[in-house]
């Protein structure tokens, strides 16, 4: 029965841009963090927000927004997502922090076609969950991008 | 034999440790200086692992070194330590290298089995020389020899290699050496010169280099044969090759307790630790201090005195500890030198010369990463001193030098730097060798070469694509070359220095920051933010009074491009501000955001060997910061190398000087100069390079490139066209306080406008180049500026299309012409009758000058010597006092006006005229010593200078000069010229 669940059921670390809900990987979180101070870094692109001091340690702060390019703006409050990925580390800009959801693969659908192709290109699919989608980004795809553009 | 991972872990460290020594020991053998305990310790070393080999069932290895401490185990015996033919020494070296090799091996879970092969090899080879040396056989014990079938791969093998034995003989390599032996005592081996090739020669070179007198040699043998008569039972080494087993573990106990005893200071105080841990170790450091931070700001707010207490304590702590973490992670460079040694032998041996290397300041220590970032670039150079800087011993006989070449290497601590120093005392730099390679690799132009400096030729090598090896040896000339050595050095934050004298030899200087993780930085602010410039880059901060407006201090603008004077080199300057705004600029230039400000503070920065100037908005503090990277997506961003956590655990991003000046297009330019500025080493105002000069480039039309000797131009300016007045026809602009002419240069050409009037009229401001003659000033209206480039070419005059070019110059591969401003302003003054007395002066001149015709001697038997520095007034000086029909030799500075003085003969000159501020020996000083010689006390002596304060002229009368004249007065010259040629002439 449990074996069985771990295969079919996923958890995700789950996050608001807006109104919308976002879910990563919780294996691939390292930890969430209240908006830090952070050193911006001229020239960057946009939607690098700046550096983080991460006890000792350097995280690149990434605006979600700026990256999916929503036109809003953020909140003046917000929290960090933080990620190691292919050596990076990765601090998501997030407006508020959700659950962590356990989502069931038979609700698991592919990423619509409707979705804007900014968002979709970072995307693995969408949850059907109570009263809600959730949108699965993929982090991996997150510091693909990143990395080939400014390269 | 099943192991655990972390006892083969230990016995493999081991080996490295014996391994490590063994070389060092080896080396010290070579060289001769080894005493008793050096062989004792190289025998025990292989005794230990000879032990623990056999223990962990590596019998391959432990057999070959059982095979070295017997071969070790008759020189211990001797009563004081002898020297030892090479051959046996080489065959020792092989025998270490097989033995890393097999532990290598071993380290990869491979088995020795691998490695037998090689084993055999050397082991033979080892068991030959040694038998040579000293004559006995070490062949009889069953256990030191191979199985049959080994044998006959191994001849093969051998045969192969042509390292050993004519082929006829038996196949019992043991009878071989039995032969041998016989021989070598039956004195016969000459007689069998045929048979036995190789084993010949070395015993003949044995003889011949008296690496043993024959005395000791007799005397040995005959000990020795008398203890192989009592073999088994007299030599205690000798019973245990038959049963390696029991006698094994009680002997390594012996060895155990000899080596405690010996090494009682060693054992017990080192421990081996990953380095990994170490690194994270570093880390865990470095996030404590910042939580140290923290509680400090945190206490210094708080009452509690408990509280404050205890956090100095953890601040104090805490900062021991780092300190303390940091040192874990440095060696001494000697890990890295001590290689050396051994390399140096090695291709000396294969190249055929004799070369010694010297290495001091071993102890010096150095991060552990950095460490290995020079290992191969120094590696490089010594193969480089061995291969093309020393010579042959025959080359270095009829050089009268020693046929030993040495090396030497010389680590130490310099200004928070870790310096490398590698010499030689070999043939120098081949200037012609180097020159012909550039042209031929297109690196250079032969024009280029003809005026190039020594020194400036000697950075070609480190140009991409350079290598002076004619041919591909196999120690080096491999298409890796200085360039190399030195981005590697560079990438580190080191820096390369080279210097050499012909015939004398050749060094490189390797500048080392202590640590990688450490700089040492300047922390400036832009906007609201901070960043760091590491030390290293930072020649020098100026702050510039905006307020006054003393010309001395201000920013000259060209067209939007700020330049700052600085000790009358130009130095172009780019503000951080609005080089990290990138495309966001604001709408306000430069000019205005500067004028707005009361001063200005410049960071004096040097890229690749050139400078500029970085406004910031304020100068901070220095601090010595960590150096973080940043992730890899921002890399590419070249403006920042990094990013560091402050103290106050803020993040600060590191300036990546190189990068901002080539984001910002100075690049162009440090190409021209980088070759010589490297040289300079970080003091870009010295002229090292007699014989380049810096141009000021411009245009003087759409299609008109123009240059100008930058040490003509008083100041560049702007006028806007609103201040253009007119004096009758001439343009002429208010300026400091007098009038100034401003001639065009179009006119003055007669160059064809190519822009028509309207364009001209668009332009609100006119670009002019301001010169001095005769205390007066003159402006030179031009389209553009463009550029201070630097020259090392002489100016061509074979083409020049009409008067007032004086030449061509070829500046980024365009022809440019060179304006001859003394005729401009000659001209002016003619045309402009500026100056009635200058008038008067002239006539009065060309009165005098037929007079001086009358009654001189001839001009052509008037020798007169030129010292002066700058190439560009040599050349004016030479052209005019030649045009006068006299006999000019030049010199390059004061020390050589000297020099050519002084090996001249008596009368030999009539005149000297001389610059004052010269490098090595200066007008004055030059003067001084003329006055002082006894042949010169009556040679008419004329300064020709800028420098014109009545302090400087006092000084130049009161050391013996004629006359103390103003430079680019042709007039004044000619008639000082003549005047004192006429008194000493007696008219």
């Amino acid at each position: 029965m449990e074996a069985k669940n771990e295969k079919s059921n996923r958890q995700f670390a789950t996050f608001y841009i807006g109104e919308r809900l976002y879910g990563i990987d919780v294996q691939r979180v390292q930890e969430i963090t209240r908006s830090m101070p952070m050193t911006r870094v001229p020239l960057a692109p946009s939607y690098v927000r700046g550096l983080i001091n991460l006890r000792g340690q350097l995280a690149t702060a990434i605006g979600v927004r700026d990256l999916f390019k929503t036109k809003d703006k953020d909140p003046e409050s917000n929290m960090n997502v933080v990620c190691q990925v292919d050596g990076l580390l990765l601090a998501l800009v997030v407006d508020r922090i959700g659950d962590v959801i356990e989502a069931s693969q038979e609700n698991f659908e592919f990423c619509p076609d409707t979705v804007s192709e900014h968002i979709k290109k970072y995307m693995d699919g969408v949850y059907k969950i109570a009263n809600d989608l959730l949108s699965i980004i993929d982090i991996g795809k997150i510091s693909h991008a990143i990395q080939k553009q400014v390269a | 034999m099943s192991l655990s991972d972390e006892t083969l872990g230990e016995f493999i460290s081991e080996c490295e440790d014996i391994i490590q020594r063994m070389s060092e020991n080896l080396a010290l053998v070579e060289k001769g200086e080894h005493t008793m305990e050096t062989i004792d310790a190289i025998y025990r070393d292989m005794h230990t692992l000879k032990g623990t080999s056999y223990l962990f069932g590596f019998s391959h290895m432990g057999r070959l070194a059982h095979a070295m401490e017997t071969a070790l185990d008759p020189l211990r015996k001797l009563e004081k330590a002898i020297r030892i033919s090479s051959d046996f020494l080489d065959a020792c070296f092989k025998s270490l290298d097989v033995l890393e090799l097999t532990k290598n091996q071993l380290k990869e879970n491979k088995k020795d089995e691998n490695c037998r092969s090689d084993i055999d090899r050397v082991f033979y080879l080892l068991v030959e020389r040694a038998s040579h040396f000293f004559g006995i056989d070490f062949g009889p014990s069953k256990d030191f020899m191979p199985s049959e079938e080994d044998l006959i791969q191994l001849k093969k093998d051998l045969a192969k290699q042509k390292m050993v034995v004519a082929p006829d003989q038996s196949l019992e390599v043991k009878n071989n050496f039995n032969e041998i032996k016989e021989k070598i005592n039956k004195n016969e081996v000459e007689d069998d010169a045929e048979k036995v090739k190789k084993p010949l020669l070395s015993v003949d070179q044995l003889r011949e280099e008296s690496y043993l007198s024959n005395n000791v040699n007799k005397e040995y043998l005959n000990q020795e044969r008398v203890m192989s008569d009592r073999e088994e039972e007299q030599l205690p080494e000798m019973p245990e090759n038959t049963m390696p087993n029991s006698a094994l573990s009680q002997n390594a106990e012996n060895n155990a307790k000899d080596h405690e005893n010996k090494n009682n200071n060693f054992s017990g105080e080192t421990v081996r630790v990953q380095v990994e841990l170490l690194d994270r170790l570093m880390n865990l450091a470095g996030e404590l201090v910042l939580v140290r931070n923290q509680v400090l700001q945190f206490s210094s707010r708080s009452e509690n005195l408990e509280l404050l207490n205890l956090s100095q304590n953890l601040n104090i702590v805490t900062s021991d500890l780092q300190e303390e973490v940091m040192k874990t992670r440095m060696q001494p460079v000697g890990n890295v030198l001590n290689k050396f040694q051994r390399i140096v032998r090695d291709i000396a041996r294969d190249i055929g010369k004799k070369i010694e290397i010297h290495i001091s300041g071993a102890e010096t220590e150095l991060d552990k990463t950095l460490l290995e970032a020079i290992k191969d670039p120094l590696t490089h150079i010594v193969r480089n001193s061995c291969d093309h800087g020393l010579e042959f011993p025959d080359e270095r006989r009829a050089a009268s030098k020693s046929e030993l070449g040495n090396i030497f290497i010389k680590a130490f601590h310099e200004g928070g730097q870790v310096v490398v120093e590698i010499s030689d005392d070999g043939r120098g730099l081949n200037r012609d060798k180097i020159i012909k390679k550039a042209i031929q690799k297109e690196l250079i132009t032969s024009q280029q070469a003809e005026v190039m400096g020594e020194r400036e030729m000697f950075q070609l090598i480190f140009l991409p694509g350079f290598s002076t090896a004619e041919k591909v040896s196999s120690v080096s000339g491999r298409g890796v070359g200085m360039d190399v050595v030195k981005t590697n050095i560079e990438k580190i934050g080191g820096n390369v220095e080279l210097e050499s004298k012909s015939g004398k030899g050749t060094s490189l200087r390797l500048k080392i920051p202590l640590t990688l993780a450490i700089v040492p930085a300047m922390l400036v602010r832009s906007g609201t933010e901070r960043y760091a410039i590491p030390q290293v880059k930072l020649v020098e901060l100026v702050r510039v009074d905006n307020l006054g407006g003393d010309s001395h201090t201000k920013i000259d603008f060209l067209h939007g491009n700020p330049l700052y004077r600085l000790r009358g080199n130009l130095l172009p300057l780019v503000s951080l501000h609005r080089a990290l705004a990138g495309k966001n600029l604001e709408v306000e230039t430069l000019q205005e955001e500067l004028q707005k400000k009361d001063t200005i503070n410049i960071a004096v920065l040097s890229a690749e060997g050139h400078f500029f100037g970085l406004i910031v908005d304020e100068i901070l503090d220095t601090a010595d910061i960590v150096v973080k990277p940043l992730s890899q997506f921002l890399k590419s961003l070249s403006t920042f190398s990094g990013a560091t956590i402050m103290g106050d655990g803020s993040v600060a991003l590191i300036l990546d000087v190189n990068g901002i000046s080539q984001n910002e297009g100075l690049e162009s330019k440090s190409k021209e100069n980088n070759s010589m500025d490297v040289m300079a080493g970080g003091k870009g105002n010295e002229k090292v390079f007699s014989d380049s000069m810096e141009m000021l480039l411009f245009d003087a039309t759409e299609k008109g490139r123009f240059a100008i000797p930058l040490c003509l131009v008083n100041r560049l300016e702007e006028f806007p066209l609103s201040h253009v007045e007119y004096s009758g026809e001439q343009k002429v602009v208010q300026y400091r306080g007098s009038i100034l002419p401003i001639i065009s240069l179009v006119e003055y050409l007669n160059l064809k406008k190519e822009s028509s009037p309207e364009d001209q009229v668009t332009n609100d401001s006119i670009s002019v180049i301001v010169t001095a003659k005769a205390n007066r000033y003159f402006g030179i209206q031009v389209q553009s500026i463009l550029d201070v480039i630097m020259v090392n070419q002489q100016v061509d005059d074979s083409i020049k299309d009409r008067k007032g070019i004086l030449g061509n110059v070829v500046i980024n591969e365009e022809v440019v012409g060179v304006i001859d401003v003394l005729d401009i302003m000659d001209m002016a003054i003619k045309k402009l009758c500026l100056d009635e007395n200058h008038k008067d002066k002239n006539h009065k001149n060309d009165s005098h000058q037929d007079k001086y015709k009358e009654e001189t001697p001839a001009p052509e038997d008037i020798r007169v010597l030129i010292a002066e520095d700058t190439a560009f007034f040599r050349r004016q000086l030479k052209k005019l006092l030649t045009s006068q029909g006299f006999d000019v030799v030049t010199a390059d500075d004061g020390q050589e006006a000297i020099e050519i003085l002084n090996s001249s003969k008596a009368g030999e000159f009539n005149l000297l005229v001389s610059d004052i501020e010269m490098p090595r020996l200066n007008g004055f000083e030059l003067a001084t010593q003329v006055r002082a010689s006894n042949h010169f006390t009556s040679l008419p002596m004329i300064a020709v200078t800028t420098r014109f304060k009545q302090r400087d002229i006092d000084r130049g009368k009161e050391v013996g000069f004629n006359l103390y004249l103003e430079k680019l007065n042709e007039q004044q010259l000619l008639n000082g010229v003549s005047s004192l040629l006429n008194r000493k002439t007696g008219s």
